[in-house]
């Protein structure tokens, strides 16, 4: 029972509590710097990050006062026939961070694992000296992604990076990659690619896992190579497709760093890579709104699990387990 | 060379045109480290020369030697190198003894305890973020002065002042992993099943008490594991930006980790941000990872096939 002791402790102290007393505050409206005139607001908070506050003709003025309360406010202006008529006044850069983060996972994690299944497929099928290379594509992955980002951030520069001379040597379109809101992405789904080496080694683990005689059974009936992976090898490493799959949708939602480092605290041009918890990083220190900080950290948490659950849900039927 | 049937039964590609394959790949994945490399060898105007080169003509070697003087590298490293032992030894004596509990020790609710804290790892750490950054500011942890002073002259160590103000200042950041991590219990737990219990029965026939089977014969044989956790471990405290961000703010001595002060050179943007001690800061941030990596990689390795945990 002693043994049991300090990692219940350290899952309640650092876990449980934290997580019960983030649910409590994002009903409240707590500030780090006056804790103290702290109040009970309700659900006060979900409701400024889902909706929109409309002001119609009249009361196009008040939206000022609204502007006053808190500076970090997004205005979209509807016009008609070419005069100011409404106002909508949202929460900033909260749909925005929703739609770059999904952007991110939608895109870039099945790329990653079909980039993953080709390299490791190329890497399993008899050649030497796979050591050498095992330990070349794990090497990105090791990085930290702050030195990931400084690498990127050079190679990607729009004057004097390399890769644009290159290209325009070549005669491919350069733009300016980390200054265009659709470019930025690119490159952030581009450099998840460059350094999923752990990706590419769970499943090259899982190929070298499956059984020689169904591939030979199945060189005996006559199967080419398209039968092969589509009836043998993708179901054989399902488990792993599942595994990596759910991973990278936990890990998405929480990355943080690599979009901080390339695009700044403000979260890129015309915030594009405003990610979920940049925004979440930006609204509870740099516009020091802990309560909503923490609502959006419930919401979070609610659609990783939903996410997770659906993963989970739709997958049962398609995975096989050795045991 | 049985692989070799797998992946083409028909289409006959040459063994020698995937090998160039994945050699040109290897090259092209390694190719953006090459020119860190080179950018941290350049001088102030070689950055800025069209067209862009990898390697400047001269090696300005003396970038390295800027960057350690002026950007308390070695300071850094030190405060980095600090937190990874407290947090991963913390985290491998909890994450061992709690998996010894969940295994050899039947105990009412096991599963369901289990099973629950499997879902913890879903929560999202920024979730966790608020309340700590709150639960630390009440102990004054955040906004930490010196308050441990000790005569230096009584000890003679001129330096033990700072050393106890980097514990104190350093502490929200590893003394959560002294909580245990359950990824690591669930690691531990599937490889103590793999453990015949023949030989722990026979060590209980020879007389041995519990802590005697636990130090002499399951610690050594979970060795591979011990060290894939440690590693895990100190690369996630090496890349960790956040947990800095947020904890050590660097009022009273300038406490920063490696990772902190790489984005801080980034910072004003008004002037250029230096690029040759950036990257030449980056190589020496890599450089322990990389060794450490290199030395142990077997084991890392090892770690990815989780059938393969037999005794040695």
């Amino acid at each position: 029972m002693f043994f049991i002791f300090p990692w219940i402790l350290g899952l309640v102290l650092f876990n449980l509590i934290p997580l019960f007393e983030s649910l409590l505050l994002s009903f409240t409206d707590y500030k780090l710097t006056n804790p103290q005139s702290t109040q009970l607001i309700g659900t006060e908070n979900f409701r400024r990050i889902f909706s929109i506050k409309i002001y119609k003709n009249k009361e196009i003025e008040n939206y000022r006062e609204e502007m006053l309360k808190n500076g970090h406010v997004e205005i979209l202006e509807f016009k008609i026939n070419g005069q100011l008529n409404t106002i909508g006044v949202r929460e900033k850069g909260f749909w925005q961070s929703i739609i770059n983060t999904l952007i991110f996972i939608l895109i870039g994690l099945p790329l990653q694992l079909l980039y993953g299944f080709l390299v490791a497929a190329l890497l399993s099928s008899g050649i030497r000296g796979t050591n050498i290379f095992r330990l070349v594509i794990y090497l990105p992955t090791l990085l930290p992604p702050t030195v990931t980002g400084v690498v990127w951030k050079l190679i990607f520069n729009g004057r004097f990076g390399p890769l644009n001379h290159f290209f325009s040597a070549i005669g491919l379109i350069s733009p300016n990659w980390l200054m265009d809101p659709f470019w930025i992405r690119l490159t952030l789904i581009l450099i998840n690619l460059w350094s999923s080496g752990g990706v590419i080694l769970i499943i090259w683990a899982a190929i070298n896992n499956i059984p020689v005689e169904l591939y030979e059974a199945a060189k005996i009936e006559g199967a080419n190579w398209w039968v092969n992976t589509w009836r043998i090898t993708l179901p054989m490493i399902s488990s792993t497709i599942f595994f990596v799959l759910s991973t990278g949708i936990i890990y998405g939602f929480q990355i943080f760093t690599l979009p901080f480092i390339l695009g700044g605290e403000i979260g890129g041009p015309s915030s594009s890579i405003l990610f979920y918890t940049l925004n979440l990083y930006n609204t509870a220190l740099r516009y020091n709104e802990m309560g909503l900080a923490s609502a959006m950290g419930v919401f979070l948490l609610f659609i990783t699990i939903l996410c997770t659950w659906l993963v989970f849900h739709f997958s049962r039927n398609h995975i096989y387990y050795e045991i | 060379m049985w692989k070799d049937q797998i992946f083409n039964s028909r289409i006959n590609i040459p063994l020698y045109i995937k090998f160039l394959v994945i050699f040109a790949f290897c090259v092209i994945l390694i190719l953006p480290l090459l020119y860190l490399f080179g950018t941290s060898l350049k001088t102030n105007e070689d950055l800025l020369s069209i067209p862009p080169t990898i390697f400047s003509r001269s090696l300005y070697f003396r970038n390295y030697a800027d960057v350690i003087s002026k950007w308390d590298y070695v300071y850094s490293l030190f405060v980095t190198l600090l937190i990874s032992i407290l947090n991963s030894c913390g985290n491998l004596i909890v994450s061992l003894m709690a998996a010894f509990a969940f295994t050899y020790i039947k105990w009412p609710w096991r599963e369901k305890i289990f099973n629950f804290s499997l879902i913890t790892i879903m929560v999202p750490s920024v979730l966790t973020m608020v309340p700590l950054l709150i639960l630390w500011n009440r102990f004054d942890l955040i906004h930490a002065e010196p308050s441990i002073i000790i005569p230096e002259t009584i000890y003679g160590f001129k330096y033990m002042n700072l050393l106890l103000n980097m514990f104190y200042s350093t502490i929200p950041l590893w003394l959560i992993g002294w909580g245990g991590c359950i990824y690591d219990i669930f690691l531990l737990r599937q490889f103590f099943r793999t453990i015949p219990k023949e030989i722990i029965d026979a060590a209980e026939i020879d007389g041995a008490n519990p802590l005697q089977i636990f130090s002499q014969i399951i610690l050594p044989l979970s060795r591979p594991i011990l060290i894939i956790i440690i590693l895990f471990r100190v690369v996630f405290v090496w890349h960790d930006l956040l947990g800095p961000l947020l904890y050590l703010t660097g009022d009273s001595r300038k406490i920063f980790t490696l990772s902190q002060t790489l984005s801080r050179m980034q910072g004003p943007l008004l002037n250029v941000p230096p690029w040759q001690y950036i990257s030449a800061y980056s190589i020496l941030m890599i450089i322990p990872l990389i060794i450490i990596f290199v030395l142990f990689q077997q084991y890392l390795f090892k770690g990815f096939r989780l059938k393969d945990f037999q005794r040695e």
